[in-house]
């Protein structure tokens, strides 16, 4: 099968026909020569049964009176057949009687002995015993042998006819499925043709020929079909593979032009923030300027205004006898507005230090500074300063802080209106921030002036009652949102005011936190 | 003081001059005291081999010309003006200042006082000081 396999399909075709052909001629021969065998040796039994049954009629008298003579003249009629070559004539006892010869040498054609009635075929030869029969009794056996070989001359050239007819058979069949494979074998060839071309030029615009409608020409119409689809989904890849190209192409252009702008707006960007930086340096200049104009401005005024105090004291010593009661009045005045105006520059001075010199910052615990600063003030023994709660450590200048509470504090002492004054210095922990609170039950500050006692020079009462510059909380203001924190105030008239105050709670700041330095009290 | 040796004053301001010039005299100090109204001045007092040298000189750092800080860098790079105490007499509470000045070897700074009579006490806490204290001897 495999040889078959490997062929062409030509091939294939004719040797597919031919061997069908051939087998079946060939067996029809042989069925045909079977047929013909057995149908002469059954007639050639027939026959020579029907001669031997005459022979046997004929020889019953023969045998019956023992005339053997008879029986010869019986078995000479035989000749005419020319077929039989032998006969004989067994008595009772198996016995031979009498014999016929027909040219053959008597051994060659004698059987070699008595047989049972019958035929059989043996050496070439037919031979059939019958029994001669008289009166219901068996007296003898006649014995008939034919020659077969005229029939197995006629079988072979039988045979040879059939061979004959046979050969020339397959030569026609093979002409005939040589022409006839090309029906099959034609549009496969064609299609395979095609398909090579197709595979090795990739031209999927190539059709195969339909040119029957059997089973090939579908199997062509799916190729063809095939080809179509493949065509269809090349020339989309084309189309596609085209248009991402194209979309590569755009999206390019897009992202330079994206990137040109990016460029373009980091540039103005950069410009914007050097711009920037250049306007904070300068507003950082312009506020140092400012602080040390307002130092320089502040000391250059005190020089003066020492003079001026140093000039009235004199005056008010040596020529005290000349002074009359006003003159003493008015010197005095001079003296306390000497006094104030010193107070406000050294407020200013103060103020303008903050932020200008920076002290190294440390942690400074309030539970041990806050106490220090209540002694510090001395405040009247009509008031009463208390720690509400316990402070936390924190990180900062410890000047500046002193500084927030001192002023606090002092302010609260200060304009205290009553005969039992109380004053909470208290810090809860809200949103990251320590929040601080400085409460009095003093006289209260009405709502309208809550962010006016944060500006500069600002006081709620006459100089000449209450002695304050007006510094004091817009230096706290300053000190608690230099450090990121918030001021404000709370407050109702004749009940008392709180100021609370943020600072941003450090990671290091714990309320039990150690410090690193130990507080340095009064200064 | 120790010695009858003057009192170099560098000070620009008048009335300052005269509170110290009264203190001497309330406080009945005997040297002599040099007045000179800027640093510049001041050391030509000083190099002037004709004058004589002062036991001590109080100083302000407030000044035109040649301010206290420079005039401290330079008496203080010279080998033989650098004996001669400085004790500073400012307005100025400056810790830079403050810093600066003891870091040229000043002997003193005391922040003039605005009233008069407190003026006075530092005069006497300088003038009682210097009494009490030895003096280099020279120049």
């Amino acid at each position: 099968m495999s040889i078959l396999q490997n062929m062409a399909i030509k091939h294939k075709l004719i040797s597919i026909i031919m061997l069908a052909c051939i087998t079946s001629l060939v067996l029809a021969g042989a069925a045909f020569i079977g047929w013909e065998r057995s149908t002469f040796r059954s007639e050639m039994v027939d026959s020579l049964s029907t001669q031997a049954e005459m022979i046997a009629e004929n020889c019953t008298a023969a045998l019956a009176f023992q005339d053997a003579e008879d029986a010869k003249q019986t078995l000479q009629a035989l000749h005419v057949e020319p077929s039989i070559v032998f006969g004989c004539v067994y008595n009772k006892d198996s016995k031979l009687f009498a014999t016929y010869y027909r040219d053959y040498a008597e051994i060659k054609v004698h059987p070699s002995e008595f047989q049972e009635i019958g035929f059989s075929f043996a050496e070439g030869f037919l031979t059939v015993y019958k029994p001669i029969v008289l009166d219901g009794e068996m007296v003898g056996t006649v014995c008939l042998r034919s020659d077969m070989s005229p029939m197995y001359a006629m079988l072979k050239h039988n045979i040879s006819i059939i061979v004959t007819v046979v050969l020339l058979s397959s030569f026609a069949a093979f002409l005939v499925s040589s022409r006839l494979q090309k029906v099959i074998s034609g549009p496969i060839l064609s299609l395979a043709e095609v398909a090579k071309v197709v595979s090795e030029k990739k031209d999927y615009s190539t059709r195969a020929l339909k040119q029957s409608n059997d089973e090939v020409g579908l199997l062509i119409d799916a190729f063809n079909e095939m080809l179509e689809q493949i065509q269809q989904r090349d020339s989309a890849l084309v189309d596609a593979k085209e248009q991402l190209e194209v979309r590569v192409e755009q999206r390019t252009a897009e992202l330079t032009t994206a990137n040109e702008q990016l460029t373009r707006e980091i540039a103005v960007r950069k410009k914007a923030e050097e711009r920037q930086a250049q306007l904070l340096k300068q507003l950082e200049s312009t506020n140092k300027e400012l602080n040390d104009f307002a130092y320089v401005v502040s000391h250059d005024l005190k020089a003066p205004l020492r003079g001026i105090s140093t000039l009235a004291n004199w005056m008010s010593t040596d020529y005290a006898d000349k002074f009359d009661e006003e003159g003493r009045g008015q010197i005095n005045l001079l003296l306390s507005r000497v006094d104030r105006m010193h107070n406000l520059i050294e407020g200013i001075l103060q103020y303008s230090r903050v932020g200008r010199v920076k002290e190294q910052k440390l942690q400074v615990n309030l539970n041990e500074l806050v106490p220090d600063i209540i002694d510090m003030i001395a405040s009247p023994e009509n008031i009463t300063v208390t720690v509400e709660n316990e402070l936390p450590v924190i990180e900062c200048e410890q000047t500046r802080i002193t500084q927030v509470f001192q002023n606090l504090l002092s302010n609260a002492v200060k304009y205290m209106d009553r005969p039992q004054g109380q004053i909470r210095v208290g810090c809860v922990e809200e949103n990251g921030f320590w929040k601080f609170s400085v409460a009095d039950n003093g006289p209260g500050i009405e709502e309208r002036h809550f962010e006016k006692i944060f500006q500069i020079f600002q006081t709620l009462s006459p100089r000449d009652e209450v002695e304050s510059t007006g510094v004091g909380l817009t230096l706290v203001k300053k000190i608690v949102e230099m450090y990121g924190g918030k001021i404000w105030v709370e407050s109702k008239m004749g009940e008392g005011s709180t100021f609370f105050f943020t600072l941003l709670k450090q990671k290091v700041g714990g309320k039990n936190a150690k410090p690193q330095a130990s507080v340095v009290s009064r200064r | 003081m120790r010695n009858r040796k003057p009192v170099l004053l560098v000070e620009d301001d008048n009335v300052d001059a005269m509170t110290v010039k009264r203190a001497f005299k309330d406080l009945k100090v005997l040297n002599p005291l040099v007045l000179t109204a800027d640093g510049e001045e001041a050391l030509q007092y000083l190099r002037n081999k004709s004058n004589k040298k002062p036991c001590v000189t109080l100083l302000d750092l407030n000044m035109p010309k040649m301010n206290g800080i420079e005039f401290l860098k330079v008496v203080k790079a010279d080998e033989v003006l650098k004996k001669i105490p400085v004790v500073v007499l400012t307005t100025s509470k400056e810790e830079s200042d403050i810093v600066e000045s003891f870091k040229l070897s000043v002997a003193g700074y005391i922040v003039k006082p605005v009233d008069y009579k407190k003026f006075v006490e530092a005069i006497r806490a300088i003038e009682l000081y210097w009494t009490l204290s030895e003096l280099p001897d020279g120049g």
